[in-house]
């Protein structure tokens, strides 16, 4: 999901454009076969990856997603999801999807996600990646693809990441997954519209997904008292450009005019229920960067769906890392808030007897620690509470 | 894709490799020797590696070595005072390591030494194995065990210890890869029970 660009004006992007990836599709010369050959090496690293979420429920769902997305060709994809906070998601021109848990993190429901792995799909069937691969190698001019499969067959060990391999066996190879040129990029875009609209989802839901990743960068900037720069760059956490999501507002607005009958949905229950078992930890990863400003408009965004007393908690998670003044005391109502709301946890009760404590409001304090070890008794702080209940 | 970005070796304390030929020192066992800023005594029952000033990621702290900083590693911490940050960090930063306070809670310290591992060593899986009270430098404080995968996707476990003394925070952590965090757990409680002010 390549993040590059120059300015234009809006427009409707063209939709009716057709695959050049057939289902089952195998790389026909030797550049691609040679792309291939080292997206095989760097799969073999993804499937063995630490940071991979191995979960098959989420992994069957993602799958179901692109099944009704492409349909059949869905079984020619292979997804990881691999634990990066930075939002992402990448293709690789043989199969292989990578999608961030930075990425899920920030997704309100079926939709949004479809959006964004339909653009991924996009790449894929237009062999973005090949045409990218070839443009860049052109342009800078080094052609190291000799050498690059040289160091896969020979077992090249020296690094650990599948990043790394990509990364010394060539860095043109992450670069055509990672950085294409703006006309790719509104290719994948217009591609993913289709794919999206055909497949029944609210068309808005990928300008929606430009819209707050802009605005959360925005809004990071702004908390920390630094200038919004517009554009960015494929390998970093730069913000996308806003003709982009300009030019998917105006295709998902005429779209839904010449459409007016049709209905669309978001299924964001069917997203809830796949992401749930994640969604504490999915939030955790960002919240604990003590990223105040990116953190708080997430939960916001989040919670246009409703509060819920994980996001209340991690607001209040938020309040307690930044800590500045009156934190303190946002954190505790946002605590209260946690445990008073359906489904608070353990851990909800901890935190706001803590947070208690710090105020000087003992009794309270301590009765919520007292529950969290009734709900916790073998809990991996139990000694340390019980400490704390004694002084 | 920032944390990819991270090239190999992003052990959580440790060091940062450059072109430089770094200047380790021998540390001898059974003698005390002063750590961190001065403040800390501690005494080795083993000989360590010292690694060069400066190489630690935290703030003016001091890194023992039995295999190279990316398998182990000891770190000696403070006195860190109130309303700083364990670590040097840009004002503007838009992620921050929390800036210790006296007064914080168990959970706080230990949520600010998750946070400087997710910030600073890409720590993106990061699960608490055990927080217990402890007593440190003659002082209460807590004994805090917990593994994650870094940007270079390595198991590590870590243990630190920490005590809040006179407003001022001070620190102990053993980092390392899997066997090697466990075969230098013995040393470490040796370390941390001789620790003196």
């Amino acid at each position: 999901m390549c993040m590059m660009g120059a300015p234009s004006f809006a427009g409707e992007l063209t939709t009716d454009l057709s695959a050049v990836v057939p289902r089952g599709y195998a790389p026909l010369d030797a550049d691609e076969r040679g792309l291939w050959q080292s997206w095989e090496k760097l799969e073999e690293l993804l499937a063995v990856s630490n940071l991979r979420i191995r979960d098959p429920q989420l992994n069957a769902y993602l799958g179901e997603v692109m099944q009704r997305l492409m349909g059949d060709q869905a079984k020619d994809l292979r997804i990881y999801i691999m634990r990066n906070p930075e939002f992402n998601a990448a293709m690789a021109p043989s199969g292989v999807m990578i999608v961030n848990t930075g990425f899920l993190a920030r997704v309100r429901n079926e939709g949004q996600l479809a959006a964004v792995l339909g653009h991924e799909a996009g790449h894929y069937l237009r062999r973005h990646t090949l045409q990218s691969w070839r443009s860049i190698r052109t342009k800078s001019a080094i052609g190291a693809f000799v050498a690059a499969g040289a160091n896969v067959a020979t077992g090249y060990t020296g690094q650990t990441t599948w990043y790394d391999l990509a990364n010394a066996i060539n860095q043109n190879l992450l670069l055509s997954v990672f950085q294409h040129s703006r006309g790719l990029e509104s290719e994948a875009d217009a591609y993913g519209f289709k794919l999206l609209s055909q497949a029944g989802y609210s068309p808005e839901s990928a300008s929606q997904v430009w819209t707050q990743l802009i605005e959360e960068h925005k809004a990071s900037a702004a908390a920390r008292g630094k200038r919004y720069k517009a554009g960015g760059s494929a390998l970093s956490t730069h913000p996308p450009p806003e003709d982009r999501q300009e030019d998917l507002a105006v295709t998902a607005k005429l779209h839904r005019m010449r459409n007016a009958q049709a209905t669309f949905e978001d299924r964001r229950e069917a997203y809830l229920l796949a992401i749930g078992p994640h969604r504490v930890s999915l939030l955790e990863e960002q919240v604990m960067l003590n990223n105040p400003g990116a953190s708080l408009y997430l939960l916001n965004a989040l919670a246009q769906d409703g509060w819920d007393s994980t996001l209340r908690f991690s607001e209040g998670e938020v309040y307690r890392l930044r800590n500045e003044a009156g934190d303190p005391a946002r954190a505790m109502t946002a605590y209260r808030q946690a445990i008073e709301a359906p489904g608070a946890t353990s851990t909800m009760y901890r935190a706001h007897g803590y947070a208690q404590l710090k105020h000087g409001n003992r009794e309270e304090g301590i009765a919520a620690l007292r529950h969290y070890l009734t709900l916790e008794p073998t809990a991996n702080d139990a000694q340390m509470v019980r400490f704390t209940l004694e002084q | 894709m920032k944390t990819l970005k991270v090239s190999l070796g992003i052990a959580v304390l440790a060091i940062a490799l450059s072109g430089c030929a770094p200047t380790y020192s021998l540390v001898k066992p059974n003698a005390s020797a002063k750590v961190g800023s001065g403040m800390m005594k501690v005494q080795p029952g083993i000989a360590w590696s010292k690694a060069p000033a400066g190489s630690g990621q935290m703030l003016k702290s001091e890194v023992w070595t039995q295999n190279g900083p990316v398998l182990d590693a000891v770190v000696f911490l403070g006195p860190v005072k109130d309303g700083t940050a364990i670590v040097m960090q840009n004002k503007k930063a838009e992620r921050k390591v929390p800036v210790f306070h006296a007064q914080m809670t168990p959970q706080d310290l230990v949520d600010m030494v998750e946070s400087y591992y997710r910030i600073r060593a890409g720590a993106t899986i990061f699960e608490n194995e055990a927080l217990k009270p402890t007593t440190f430098l003659g002082a209460k404080g807590l004994d805090f065990t917990y593994r994650y995968v870094g940007a270079d996707e390595v198991k590590r476990r870590g243990r630190t210890v920490i005590s809040v003394i006179d407003q001022q925070l001070y620190l102990m952590t053993l980092d390392g890869a899997a066997p090697y965090f466990d075969s230098a757990q013995l040393e470490f409680e040796k370390l941390v029970a001789s620790a003196v002010l």
